[in-house]
């Protein structure tokens, strides 16, 4: 369990960016981070990463204290993609891109190639370990982002806005390959703008405000209260939308509202 | 002080940097040097280039170490390495207490140079954030994958190496990008232009100029 507590941080000691949150993050959850332009999203996941140190508060994983933890400890641990797949390829090949992380946590030459071969497999580039990274569409670049963070093994995945930019095609396979890490027992940290995916995918979410957390229950909690969510600057999901022009009460996602929808017209019937 | 015209930043810079060729002395290139380090202190842009100030100060140790192994003398290893250091800060002085806006509005107005090659020195300048943001980028994700910066110099030139190809084809991408833009707005080399920036000397910048340029002279002949 992922435990955060009074964490604040500020830019040169004044401007707040984070105040005081208190999080719990569960073993196997999906976790969405939501929340306006600007609201401390993305700096609330480089400080449980520890590429940011926050200025005071308290982190834990598990029982181990990772307040000062630096990003080469927690590698082990948590596997980090950043927004941008053009901005974390540095290999010559997709093969050494993904053999970075086992190889710098000093895995054997056999392992190193056992974990690269799995995490190819999983996220579907398989066949590419010889193609030059920067060569490869955004889709396959996040997809090989994925798969880089995944050959360390970790136990929990941040994905920072994982589908900007992505095709509908691309942005399905993240979502199903992030639901199937998942199925596996993985922990994801998402931080994303798109409530039909936090509808969808989360089991829980977070929203910030200008460095404040506003809010942290189950995307059913969330979406029924839509004075809450538009005041956090948050839209409705697709789904929830229609499902309350046709009074079918509150319908998360397209499947849900289809099966209402059959539901009340054999009722009809 | 930081108040000067763009002009009179950029001839300060070439008077220090002729002195500093011109000056065969450590002891007085080492007071040039101390003169540009309190200068950089007032202006109050130290946490703006401190790390770049430290590293250069490595390297020029680094340059110091070589010439000596190399069988240079003290004296003029010494006096390479004050030399290299003083010519660098004195452009990254400039550089960071002027806007780049200026400079290019300076080079084109007053030294007559064609905008095309003026602009050109500017979108230099205005990469080097850009490239030295990219490379803190890779940083971070390599230490996210388990990277720890060894304490190791030629490890981390190593680890530095990897990074510099892709780097290269993004800077690449980045110019490619910028220039389709640029057209895109009508950029031209035939088109006249105006600046907004303002580059007209001053009172106090003919009396600094003069003063620096009668001290350096005074500084070459004795030294």
């Amino acid at each position: 369990m992922l435990k955060l507590k009074d964490i604040n941080y500020s830019y040169n000691k004044k401007d707040k960016v984070l105040d005081c949150i208190t999080l719990e993050i569960h073993e196997g959850e999906i976790v969405a981070i939501a929340g306006r332009n600007g609201s401390g999203k993305t700096t609330l996941t480089r400080i449980i990463m520890g590429i940011m140190n926050a200025d005071n508060g308290f982190m834990q994983l598990d029982d181990n204290d990772i307040t000062k933890a630096i990003p080469a400890d927690m590698a082990k641990y948590i596997g980090y993609v950043f927004q941008n797949p053009d901005r974390q390829l540095f290999a010559s090949s997709v093969f050494e891109e993904v053999a970075y992380a086992p190889k710098k946590l000093g895995f054997n030459g056999k392992e190193v190639d056992a974990s690269v071969k799995k995490a190819l497999d999983a996220t579907g580039l398989t066949g590419l370990e010889q193609h030059s990274p920067q060569m490869l569409s955004r889709g396959l670049k996040q997809r090989l982002a994925i798969a880089s963070a995944l050959a360390a093994k970790p136990r929990i995945l941040i994905l920072d806005e994982p589908t900007t930019g992505q095709d509908c095609r691309e942005r399905t396979i993240l979502l199903r390959l992030m639901r199937k890490f998942n199925l596996e027992g993985m922990t994801i940290i998402l931080v994303t703008h798109d409530m039909d995916i936090i509808a969808e995918h989360a089991h829980k979410v977070v929203v910030l405000e200008k460095g404040l957390l506003k809010f942290n229950g189950t995307p059913l909690e969330l979406f029924s209260n839509e004075a809450l969510t538009l005041k956090l600057g948050l839209e409705l999901p697709e789904a929830v939308h229609v499902g309350e022009e046709y009074n079918l009460g509150i319908c998360l996602t397209p499947r849900e509202l289809y099966k209402k929808l059959e539901e009340r017209n054999h009722s009809h019937v | 002080m930081f108040n000067f015209a763009a002009l009179t930043k950029i001839i300060l810079a070439l008077i220090i940097s002729l002195c500093s060729i011109l000056i065969n002395d450590s002891n007085v290139l080492f007071g040039l040097l101390m003169i540009e380090l309190i200068v950089m202190i007032s202006s109050g842009k130290i946490n703006k280039i401190g790390k770049a100030v430290v590293m250069l100060g490595i390297f020029s140790l680094l340059l110091y170490g070589i010439q000596l192994l190399c069988g240079s003398s003290v004296e003029i290893s010494l006096i390479s390495a004050l030399r290299m250091v003083i010519m660098s800060f004195s452009v990254m002085l400039m550089l960071a207490t002027t806007k780049t806006q200026q400079i290019t509005a300076a080079l084109v107005k007053q030294c007559y140079m064609p905008y095309s090659y003026a602009f050109m020195v500017t979108a230099v300048l205005r990469f080097v954030p850009d490239i030295l943001a990219e490379s803190q980028a890779i940083r971070e994700v390599q230490a996210c994958r388990g990277y720890r910066e060894s304490a190791n110099p030629f490890k981390r030139l190593m680890e530095y190496m990897i990074i510099i190809k892709p780097m290269v084809f993004r800077a690449i991408e980045r110019s490619e990008h910028m220039a389709i833009s640029l057209e895109m707005r009508g950029f031209s080399r035939t088109n006249k232009r105006t600046f907004m920036a303002e580059t007209k000397l001053q009172g106090i910048d003919y009396s600094v100029l003069l003063v620096a340029t009668l001290s350096s002279a005074m500084l070459v002949s004795l030294f």
